[in-house]
């Protein structure tokens, strides 16, 4: 015969004994109110004890941590000497138009905390913009960035085409990146590359600080000098390395190529000027190609590599570049 | 404590691996809420159970490789205890366990109970209270779901010394209940005696 003991309200408490070990918990509580009420303070205790918390919490607390796991040096684009003096008037130009498009979304909406703000570059723009919290976004031609509020507990934006984040470091305060094509990205003070496009394999690549990419609800983590590969259709992720220089590209306006064919190349001068390349079996005999190239526009880019590589080019009436 | 040695973490058991980062994190979320409310319990103070936590883990991060853990959970117990003892008496210069430790706090029974069965709560309140901190400390474990091996090594005392105090009869603190009233009554009749004397005294 059990007394009545700790062991044997907790088992009571969790549906844990026997029946007659029910009945005598149950007969001991009776006997007076003040055995009642020592049981309803352990089944409210263990409640307590066994609350969970709220997940985002949780994941506040884990962006901490990682924060001080990995911590962040603090290169800020103020330290760098302007990269973009020779976009001079196209930075104005798309300054121009995007205080505009600001302007008319100031205009239209009442309160601008919770209207969408967007920025767009079309096929011929490009576009660096500074968010709220003085984030660095440097945008690709065709290319979209969108975020609502920005003043709550998380920094949220949705990306489609192509930028490079540099993002201001904020204690406790991440911020994430949606894409259209399943994967998300979440961070606190980093600068990475991001190329998200429909029906294309997406790309992260890192320049500095430690990423989470999470697709599917699996979180890998990228540091400085890794890039991630996601397939547009199967989803396969793939982690490797990359040199540093090239994530930061478009924070540079500098192009690097690292032993490229022709493929390769026109790969390249694809997405950074949004233009369709083609390669005749002729170009894919050239010389590979490394080095940087600053971006003082495509003919002086493709007068460099034609030097370099013997790859001669030309362009045809669809604005579509040919490389022979 | 003997050195534990190192058993293979990997892919015998559905444990996840200490050394990814990954296996890191899911370490982290699983065992935050209970680690978190274990520590608050001692401190008493969010915040500064967060702080406890995060030196835990970040700590354990850069000392993983050289870790031969077998059994993680009660480690982690072990570890958030310490920690919580060694901010407390950051604050409050005392490295022994305070002895109002894992009190019941003020807020458990309703209004409404606390009116119906007033005298019953406040023995109850009393009798918790009055318990030595180290078995505060077991029946919380065990009210987060350790179990007594977890306990043992968590606390780092005998197996045998916890089922010692889990399987303690109440029946003695009913005893007790009983006796308080005695004593009141003794006490209350004391008073009056004292009362009628004084103005005599005077």
């Amino acid at each position: 015969m059990n007394t009545i003991n700790w062991e044997l309200l907790i088992n009571y408490i969790n549906g844990d004994c026997s029946n007659h070990e029910m009945q005598q918990v149950q007969q001991w509580c009776a006997e007076q109110t003040g055995n009642r009420y020592l049981l309803t303070y352990l089944e409210r205790r263990q409640a307590e004890l066994q609350q969970p918390l709220k997940q985002a919490d949780i994941d506040e607390q884990w962006m901490h941590l990682l924060s001080r796991m990995f911590p962040h040096n603090n290169n800020t684009i103020n330290d760098q000497t302007n990269p973009y003096k020779p976009y001079w008037f196209l930075g104005l130009a798309a300054s121009l138009m995007l205080f505009s498009m600001l302007g008319w979304f100031y205009y239209k909406s009442t309160s601008v905390n919770n209207q969408l703000q967007f920025v767009q570059t079309n096929a011929n723009t490009r576009s660096k913009v500074t968010l709220p919290d003085g984030t660095l976004v440097y945008l690709v031609p065709d290319s979209k960035i969108s975020f609502k509020d920005f003043n709550g507990p998380k920094r949220e934006v949705n990306l489609y085409g192509e930028a490079f984040f540099d993002v201001k470091h904020i204690s406790n305060r991440p911020f994430i990146i949606r894409t259209t094509e399943r994967l998300s990205i979440t961070v606190l003070g980093t600068s990475f590359n991001v190329y998200v496009r429909r029906h294309t394999t997406a790309e992260v690549k890192v320049a500095t600080g430690l990423v989470g990419v999470i697709t599917d609800n699996h979180t890998h983590f990228l540091k400085a000098g890794e890039e991630l590969t996601s397939n547009a259709e199967s989803h396969a992720i793939t982690i490797k390395p990359v040199i540093v220089k090239e994530a930061s590209e478009l924070q540079n306006g500098t192009l690097v190529f690292n032993n490229c064919d022709a493929h390769e190349i026109a790969q390249k001068i694809q997405r950074w000027y949004n233009i369709k390349v083609k390669v005749l079996p002729t170009a894919k005999k050239a010389r590979r190609f490394s080095g940087e190239m600053k971006d003082t526009g495509m003919a002086d880019l493709l007068n460099g590599l034609s030097y370099a590589t013997g790859i001669h080019y030309q362009f045809e009436k669809t604005n579509t570049l040919l490389l022979f | 404590m003997p050195p534990i040695t190192f058993a293979v973490v990997m892919s015998t058991e559905n444990t996840p691996v200490l050394s990814t980062l990954e296996g890191f994190e899911s370490i982290f979320k699983e065992s935050y809420s209970p680690l978190f409310r274990y520590v608050n319990g001692i401190v008493k103070d969010e915040a500064l159970a967060k702080d406890v936590l995060s030196d835990l883990f970040l700590n354990l991060w850069q000392v993983k490789d050289r870790l031969k853990i077998n059994n993680l959970k009660p480690y982690l117990f072990r570890a958030a205890k310490n920690g919580a003892l060694k901010a407390l008496s950051a604050r409050n210069q005392t490295l022994t366990l305070p002895e109002d430790l894992f009190d019941i706090p003020s807020d458990t029974y309703t209004p409404f109970e606390k009116f119906v069965a007033k005298q019953s709560i406040v023995i109850v309140e009393d009798l918790i209270n009055k318990l030595t901190p180290l078995r505060k400390q077991i029946i919380e474990l065990r009210l987060l779901g350790l179990k007594y091996t977890e306990i043992a090594i968590a606390l780092d005392i005998p197996e045998k010394r916890v089922e010692y105090h889990l399987r303690e009869a109440i029946e003695q603190l009913a005893k007790t209940i009983n006796h308080t009233n005695l004593d009141e009554a003794t006490i209350a009749g004391g008073l009056m005696l004292l009362t009628l004397l004084f103005p005599m005294l005077n």
